[in-house]
């Protein structure tokens, strides 16, 4: 009991004698009391830990497990780091990795820079605002499946739309999800998917900073490109980091429009982690590697999410 | 040039470059959803066909057809229905007491509770999908709708609770204090005095679980493979040895965006609110 309670100070101090029996009543009200914030959130941290954690700590048991479901006379014999240190080994595991962090880093950089100028754009006087704010909620909404169904459509080589338009100018067909191609194709589906994201995110920022700097900017003769450099990037470098490590989260770990519109091919060109952890899963249905590769892929989320949040968090103080 | 007319021309590009953008961003799903309304003949024509006498005869042969076998489409579209609302109601009960308590209760360990809750926000979903199917497998419980709730509902709760938390801390004290003053107890104010203030923030987070679990096709794939089908992966299975069924691919993409498309324009204003809450606050 806190000695900062003056109700305990009183019955301390011996004017008061204290209850001889337990009080019942008294210790249920400083139980709930002192319960309460727990029992509020201990439904959340249950379901968390039996939906999310207990799921990744299986992985992590059935990683170090040779573990096939096609296999189950062999059993599931324990093996140490040997899944890991195949993974290390193979060609195709450092692959995955440069197709994996290629697909986030150009992505990531060009939905920031284009999500920068049309937040830019937007945050102007235009007419019709709203509605054009709305309208680019739509790829950020619309099932993932969907954007790439649409976009196989597009791409097309008989029938596309990106054909046709080409040929206008004397181009040849491309064959947009073949070989050499199919990496750039989904990058740009990438791009196109969840830049919106990265405008409304920034837009906002844009919306909530303050006027002076710009009134002072203004007086003292800079130019729109000083201001933009000088004052609104500094000023926006928080919301930068929050669209920016958002993005870097979600992008490694694409798996839908990837395994719609390539399923990986061709000849694993577009085999990012996300379309290695199913094949091996159920295709090989190898689970105890499937199992190292997802803790490959969440270690490297962590990673870079550590990275953003020690360069957030410093810079937020400043 | 003079300052005015320079304005004027900038303006000028500045709603052009907005128009070409809209176009970008609008045209695939525009494209694939008239193609629904083509016949096969015109869906393969080269230089495209932009007017023509729309045929409602693709979405007659998805609704006459089988997803899976005995699998109607309605069945599915009847799944992503029941799944996705379940998997909207539940996580909001569970995170508005979670978030309440993040944003109005000091007790020890809270910020290793909410380091925990955020954590798992950074979970990658594709990485747990082996042992949940496993998981699953062995209660029972795969092609089950109860499988796909349970899973979205986990996946939902770490930004519910997250967004919620936000929106809860913006209502003041006082009224919530004046209200255990007359009576209520700490559950009574929660859902008498804040529930009712955080609605714009219930709405938002609503419409974020609700379209997670709607466009999900990750543990569809996995977790349903007949009666639980749900719509993105139903789209996705519209093909025959020679190839996609585009005509039927589109039909399915405007039956499956119309909930999406009608949720985003009627409750827009509370999803800018949630997306800045949820990310830019978080």
């Amino acid at each position: 009991m806190s000695s900062k309670n003056p109700h305990e100070k009183v019955l301390s101090s011996g004017i008061l004698k204290r209850p001889a029996s337990f009080d019942w009543e008294i210790f249920r009200v400083r139980f709930f009391k002192r319960a309460t914030p727990y029992l509020f959130i201990l439904p959340t941290v249950i379901i968390l830990l039996a939906i999310l954690v207990y799921p990744m700590i299986n992985s992590l048991f059935y990683s170090f497990h040779s573990f096939n479901l096609l296999r189950p006379d062999q059993g599931r014999p324990f093996i140490g780091l040997d899944n890991y240190r195949a993974l290390l080994s193979s060609q195709l595991f450092w692959h995955s990795l440069r197709v994996t962090l290629l697909f986030t880093g150009i992505a990531v950089t060009f939905e920031f820079v284009l999500g920068m100028a049309l937040a830019l754009l937007l945050n102007r006087e235009l007419i019709g605002r709203g509605l054009v704010r709305t309208i680019i909620l739509v790829p950020f909404f619309s099932t993932p499946v969907v954007i790439a169904l649409a976009w196989k459509l597009m791409l097309h080589t008989e029938f596309g739309m990106v054909n046709y338009l080409l040929s206008l100018f004397g181009n040849p067909p491309y064959n947009w999800l073949g070989p050499g191609l199919a990496l750039p194709s989904l990058i740009t589906v990438e791009i196109w998917q969840n830049t919106s994201f990265v405008i409304l995110i920034l837009l906002a920022g844009l919306q909530a900073l303050p006027r002076e700097p710009y009134e002072a900017a203004i007086i003292d003769g800079a130019n729109s490109w000083q201001v933009f450099t000088k004052i609104t990037l500094p000023l926006m470098r928080p919301v930068i980091l929050v669209a920016l490590v958002f993005r870097t989260m979600f992008t490694l770990r694409v798996f839908d429009t990837i395994w719609v519109l390539t399923g990986g091919g061709p000849a694993n060109e577009t085999r990012t982690f996300s379309i290695g952890i199913y094949l091996s899963g159920f295709r090989q249905f190898d689970i105890g590697t499937g199992a190292a590769l997802s803790w490959v892929l969440l270690l490297i989320t962590m990673a870079i999410s550590m990275i953003y949040w020690r360069y957030l968090s410093t810079e937020v103080e400043l | 040039m003079d300052y005015k007319t320079r304005r004027r021309v900038t303006r000028l590009i500045a709603h052009i470059l907005v128009i070409i953008a809209i176009i970008i961003f609008i045209f695939p799903l525009i494209w694939i959803i008239m193609t629904g309304f083509k016949t096969r003949l015109l869906t393969f024509q080269m230089p495209p066909v932009w007017f023509f006498t729309p045929t409602l005869d693709n979405f007659r042969e998805v609704f006459r057809g089988e997803v899976a076998r005995g699998v109607p489409f309605s069945r599915v579209y009847l799944n992503s229905i029941v799944v996705s609302v379940t998997a909207t109601i539940l996580p909001l009960f569970f995170a508005s007491l979670a978030a309440y308590s993040f944003a109005r209760f000091n007790f020890w360990g809270k910020n290793q509770l909410a380091i925990f809750v955020i954590g798992t926000r950074m979970l990658p979903p594709v990485a747990i999908v082996i042992p949940i199917y496993l998981m699953f497998s062995n209660m029972r419980m795969i092609d089950t709708r109860t499988s796909l709730v349970i899973a979205y509902t986990g996946l939902n709760l770490p930004f519910a609770t997250w967004m919620l938390r936000g929106f809860f801390m913006q209502i003041p004290r006082e009224l919530e204090e004046s209200a255990m003053i007359d009576g209520c107890t700490r559950l009574g104010a929660l859902w008498r005095v804040i529930l009712p203030l955080a609605a714009p923030g219930l709405v938002a987070t609503a419409i974020f679980s609700f379209i997670l679990a709607w466009n999900d096709f990750t543990f569809a794939l996995v977790l349903a493979t007949s009666d639980a089908l749900t719509l993105p992966v139903a789209a996705s299975r519209f093909r025959t040895d020679e190839g996609p069924l585009w005509g039927q691919i589109g039909a399915a993409a405007g039956l499956v965006l119309i909930p999406i498309m009608v949720i985003a324009f009627a409750l827009q204003r509370y999803i800018v609110s949630g997306l800045t809450m949820g990310s830019v606050k978080g």
